[in-house]
């Protein structure tokens, strides 16, 4: 308690300029003997723990993450669809450690503690903090969805948390007979990574091509809508034919109950499809700190202040990445990295008691159809009128050779080499 | 919907152009404002680094590094994936239309500065 | 002097105050004519009735709308009539009720358009006449990533679709009837790939009867969604027949029935 009072102090004192004048952070050098805690070492915990190192070197940024490695949702579906290891997905923290100075804790955050401004991890260790950026990602809302709780996701893997989950699935669809049916049960909005699911199926659809050539794919889907639909379609039936079918809403494709003994779900309008493999993307909500810290509202996200992500309910806690309320920003990988650069910047900000700079957000999501035919989402956002809007952005044409396509499946394979080269350095 | 808003992003760039000196001094531009009206360069680059990377790599990626180009030379890329759809481009046109002249600028020579 | 600085600063202040501050504290029945109109100078109730939609939709063309009016059968004086209106929308109306208390409950799904971020209001009206009322500011984020096609869709009114709990949990036990038809619900305001506008054609009407007897009529307006989606409470006290019948505004109509059966209650 004493030095964290200490570091307060030093806080509201005036130091020196750091040397980010250059980089055009406002900051002063009162900043640099605070800690700031990160909390999740996905996408967004990690690039903002870089970050906030980058931009201010002498700052402490410890990153809480139980995990020694961390297995990427994005190219999870390349996986499944047998274009990359398992390996490949996952990545280390040393890097972070080595090069960027940031203090890896290996554990997971239990509680928040506002008043005190501390963080309790699971062995009991308190952690204080001068400002918390969550990055905690998705947890399952297992009462969501009748008959589907973690039990039953070990028969019907929802694999969208990359690990365990996603071989489990891969065994399952590996298992499968040649004629076998592979069913996928998407949820209604909001969740992690909107176009996920369909380039899942063009992944799956992928593997069958040449192991499983009489499978069929079944897309039951709570949406009567969805992201990059025009083009997933049309790749879908250029690639694979007939392989894949999505069922939306409005054609009974919102399951209501699962049976994971059965091998058996039930849409809303009493229809029964049993399957060989049943992959269920359940309803989700902000991962268990946030909702722990108190930064969530009854949606189970966390609404935050839209030019900081700062959250609206607890001071001096950041919500990042799949956690925060950031619409129309997407759940995506990219836009947790972009919300950790302009969160870090805002904490910096915070740190030096001056006025958050103006933020700027980018997202591109890259879909694979095939190994050579990728899709792609591109925005950019601003903060206009108090909330984030899209000032410009748009999707591959619909009409486009096969040349583009392989371009963006291209881009699409140096996007995931890059940025997680800048995140974990590898 | 989707509009670029390059055109009155620039006009409102151009009349905080005077007050930049003060930003990158750190200096609030105006009392009670919420946020200082210009994006750090260190966040735009954030953005870029992405897809283009943090460093250099001995691979030769579809996405090209962007350390060390001349600005110029960069500058003249941006503005033209800003103004206009190239037949090769993919995600450029559609995220340089957000930015503004000014911003495109202080990109190029963020990058044109980084050691290859 | 300082004095007089300061009522200066405090009227500037209150002269500078944005007028939605000023609006937002109006209650949503009292900024529409329409529901104002229907109120005739009644001050609804704010109690006995709610509403749940998203705080943030990241779709406006689909947002899913529940009503909560409680219990029909046991009640004093039971809600006959509701009204939903979406006040940001071009055409505030969105959809009109009438009850039965053979419905059991006032418990209502369905999914509607909204244009912008608005405020959605419920007004009901029970059986002594009493208005009730609810609203929910929502947030339309509409996400690039789920821009819908511009496709104009030229389907006919498509087959009904009908879910009912088989059996009824039990004698005047309401049970959940979902319903949807394949329908464009053209609003009128949206054009097609041409240029031109896309011609208005929705759904007007929409009716359950429970063996002859009208349970549930419904108005459609533009602002719901393609597809409507309805669901409602029936709490049947003997077997029976429901019949649902859609109508649209060029008097094409489908119809749909189920068997109604009523389990022991046990």
């Amino acid at each position: 308690m004493k030095t964290d009072q200490a570091r307060r102090r030093l806080l509201a004192g005036l130091g020196a300029t750091l040397g980010l004048a250059a980089a055009g952070l406002p900051l002063g050098g009162s900043a640099s003997r605070a800690r700031v805690v990160v909390v999740g070492g996905g996408f967004g915990g990690a690039a903002a723990a870089r970050a906030l190192r980058q931009f201010a070197p002498d700052l402490e940024v410890v990153l809480v993450e139980p995990s020694a490695v961390f297995r990427t949702c994005p190219f999870s579906n390349l996986y499944l669809g047998g274009l990359r290891s398992f390996g490949s997905l996952g990545h280390h923290y040393g890097y972070l450690q080595r090069r960027h100075g940031v203090r890896v804790v290996r554990s997971s955050a239990r509680a928040v503690d506002p008043e005190r401004r501390q963080v309790r991890l699971v062995d009991g260790t308190r952690l204080g903090y001068d400002r918390l950026i969550l990055s905690p990602g998705i947890d399952m809302r297992w009462d969501a969805l009748e008959g589907y709780d973690q039990t039953a996701a070990e028969r019907l893997p929802h694999a969208w948390k990359a690990g365990p989950q996603t071989r489990l699935l891969r065994r399952q669809l590996q298992a499968m007979d040649d004629d076998g049916l592979f069913l996928m049960v998407i949820p209604d909005n909001p969740y992690r990574c909107p176009p996920g699911p369909y380039e899942r199926a063009a992944m799956v659809a992928h593997y069958c091509r040449r192991h499983k050539p009489r499978a069929k794919v079944l897309l039951l889907d709570a949406k009567d809508a969805f992201s990059k639909q025009a083009l997933f379609e049309q790749g879908w039936r250029e690639v694979y034919g007939e392989r894949i079918e999505w069922v939306g809403f409005s054609g009974d494709g919102e399951v209501v109950r699962v049976d994971a003994n059965q091998r058996i779900v039930e849409t809303a309008f009493g229809n029964r499809h049993q399957a060989d493999v049943i992959n269920v993307i359940p309803p989700q909500q902000a991962g268990y700190i946030a909702r722990q810290a108190g930064v969530t509202d009854r949606s189970g996200w966390a609404p935050v202040k839209a030019g900081t992500f700062e959250s609206r309910l607890v001071p001096d806690v950041y919500v990042i990445g799949d956690a925060a309320v950031a619409a129309p920003m997407p759940k995506s990988a990219f836009c947790a990295h972009s919300q950790a650069g302009v969160t870090a910047a805002a904490v910096l900000a915070s740190l030096a008691g001056r006025e958050p700079p103006e933020p700027a957000w980018l997202n591109t999501c890259f879909s694979l159809i095939d190994s050579d035919y990728a899709i792609s989402i591109s925005g950019q956002y601003r903060l206009r009128d108090g909330e984030i809007q899209e000032v410009s952005g748009g999707v591959s044409p619909l009409q486009a050779s096969q040349e583009f396509r392989r371009r963006e499946a291209e881009h699409a394979r140096d996007w995931y080499a890059a940025m997680s080269h800048a995140i974990w350095g590898a | 919907m989707r509009t670029g808003n390059s055109g009155g992003q620039r006009a409102a760039a151009a009349t905080t152009e005077g007050a930049l000196g003060a930003v990158a001094l750190g200096l609030a531009l105006l009392p009670g404002v919420a946020f200082a009206e210009r994006v750090p360069v260190a966040t735009l680059a954030h953005g870029c680094i992405a897809c283009h990377g943090a460093a250099t790599t001995d691979r030769d990626p579809s996405i090209p590094p962007l350390a060390g180009h001349d600005a110029d030379v960069l500058l003249q890329l941006l503005r033209g994936y800003a103004e206009e759809d190239p037949a090769e481009s993919t995600s450029m046109h559609r995220l340089t239309r957000g930015y503004s002249d000014q911003e495109l600028a202080e990109l190029a020579r963020h990058f044109a500065e980084q050691e290859q | 002097m300082g004095w007089t600085l300061h009522r200066l600063a405090m009227l500037l202040a209150f002269l500078l105050l944005p007028a939605a501050v000023v609006t937002a504290e109006k209650p949503a029945w009292q900024q529409l004519d329409a529901a104002r109109d229907w109120l005739g100078g009644e001050e609804p109730a704010s109690g006995g009735l709610r509403i749940e939609l998203p705080l943030v939709s990241e779709e406006g063309m689909s947002v899913p709308l529940e009503i909560r009016g409680g219990e029909l059968g046991n009640s004093e004086a039971p809600i006959r009539e509701i009204r939903v209106y979406a006040l940001g929308n071009p055409d505030p109306d969105v959809l009109g009720l009438r009850l039965d208390p053979a419905l059991g409950r006032a418990d209502f799904s369905t999914r509607i358009r909204l244009d912008e971020s608005q405020t959605v209001l419920v007004l009901a009206r029970d059986a002594s006449g009493r208005f009730l009322a609810a609203e929910q500011p929502v947030r339309v984020a509409n996400s690039g990533c789920l821009a819908r096609s511009d496709e104009p869709v030229d389907a006919p009114m498509g087959a009904p679709r009908v879910a009912v709990p088989d059996p009824f949990p039990g004698a005047g036990e309401p049970g959940e009837v979902r319903t949807l038809i394949l329908h464009p619900m053209e609003t009128g305001f949206r054009e097609g790939p041409d240029g031109k506008p896309v011609a208005r054609r929705i759904i007007e009407d929409f009716s359950a009867e429970l063996d002859g007897e009208t349970v549930l009529s419904a108005r459609f307006h533009a602002a719901v969604s393609a597809n409507p989606y309805l669901a409602f409470r029936l709490a049947p006290r003997a077997d029976g027949e429901l019949r649902l019948h859609w109508r649209d505004e060029t008097g094409e109509e489908r119809e749909a029935y189920r068997e109604v059966r009523v389990g022991s209650g046990e």
